[in-house]
């Protein structure tokens, strides 16, 4: 069995039978982006609870199916319309900088590709810059990802203080993906079943770009989603006849690869 | 990377690329089939699929690159500005 990382799901929308399938199919180490809880959060207070939450208890739930458990936190840009409430959450975060299991500052990016959106964004690669710490971006969904990404790209480009290899540009599909990886980025494949990408695809864009800087994950939710969508990605590329060598590059070793640039994480995958 | 022929792909895709092309005519009918309401106006998105379709049809690579294209905004380099943004660093 392929042992894997999903570099990006949201846990804590998921139930425990989905950490205990996950393990079975191989899983190691998730890694969970703060995100919209599909309502508007009443102030920075639900913010520093959710932060708790994920530092504190979501770890403690997937050690007990060997999955070890780290985090990224943010505002996420559904709620950075309000700017107010962006800074507040954004002068907390450094709060839980210390925590062991915080990769970063994440997912942040743009939803519809707004003035204030794009506001809360500069002001999350402030802080990056300020703390040094690794950044995942979310890029918006359907007609708005070209033109978001290419905004994303132009704010990172234009922060000179940022560097690029520290960054991950998330849910890139056929038309960003170059845009990104010839930025110096590296990249996240989501396996979506309807708006984001299929196992078939990722692997078609692997085969297009190749093993360096690219993951693949399944973004699970409290949407249509599948927590076991990264096997799917595996199961697609055995059936092409692809090495061990290269799957376990895309699943395991660059999530690892990327991850280690964090001064906290110290994960093997012995301590799994 | 593993590179697989023409005949590889054919035999592994041939019965869901033929699948996916019926499921496309039938949701093509149901549309067409479906009412008229009185006050009907033109639907952009009727154009972006018949640009996707033809898309297809053509020999051009990267088809997948085209078709999300089709469905995409625009990007203007001028946006910082509009917004009124200023580069800070």
């Amino acid at each position: 069995m392929a042992r894997y990382i999903d570099p990006h799901i949201h846990m804590v929308s998921r139930t425990t039978d989905d950490y205990k399938r996950m393990a079975l199919a191989g899983c190691a180490l998730v890694s969970e982006p703060a995100f919209w809880a599909g309502f508007d959060r009443s102030g920075v207070e639900g913010f520093r609870d959710y932060f708790r939450q994920l530092t504190d208890f979501e770890g403690k739930r997937s050690r007990s199916y060997g999955i070890a458990h780290y985090t990224w936190l943010c505002i996420n840009a559904k709620e950075a319309e309000n700017i107010e409430l962006s800074r507040e959450v954004i002068a907390m975060i450094p709060e839980f900088l210390e925590s062991s299991t915080v990769l970063g500052i994440g997912e942040i990016g743009l939803n519809i590709n707004t003035k204030n959106e794009s506001t809360v964004f500069l002001e999350h690669l402030d802080l990056v810059a300020k703390t040094d710490e690794l950044v995942l971006v979310h890029t918006p969904h359907l007609a708005d990802k070209y033109q978001g990404t290419r905004m994303i790209l132009d704010m990172i480009k234009g922060d000179q203080r940022i560097t690029p290899h520290r960054v991950c540009i998330d849910h890139v599909e056929e038309h960003t993906i170059a845009l990104a990886l010839d930025a110096g980025h590296w990249v996240g494949m989501t396996l979506y079943p309807i708006t984001k990408c299929t196992p078939q695809r990722a692997a078609d864009m692997v085969e297009k770009y190749g093993t360096d800087r690219i993951m693949v994950n399944s973004a699970g939710d409290w949407g249509h989603s599948d927590p076991l969508a990264v096997p799917e990605f595996i199961f697609e590329m055995k059936k092409r006849g692809h090495s061990e060598l290269d799957i376990q590059k895309v699943v395991f070793e660059n999530p690892l690869t990327f991850f280690r640039q964090c001064k906290r994480f110290d994960w093997s995958p012995i301590q799994a | 990377m593993r590179e697989r022929s023409k005949s590889d792909v054919l035999q592994t895709d041939f019965l869901e690329i033929r699948q996916r092309i019926l499921d496309l005519a039938a949701m093509l009918d149901r549309y067409d089939t479906a009412l008229e309401e009185a006050d009907q106006k033109p639907d952009p998105r009727l154009a972006q699929i018949r640009e996707g379709i033809a898309a297809l049809s053509t020999s051009d690579r990267p088809r997948a690159e085209s078709v999300q294209r089709i469905f995409s905004l625009a990007y203007d380099p001028d946006w910082q500005e509009n917004f009124g943004l200023k580069r800070r660093f």
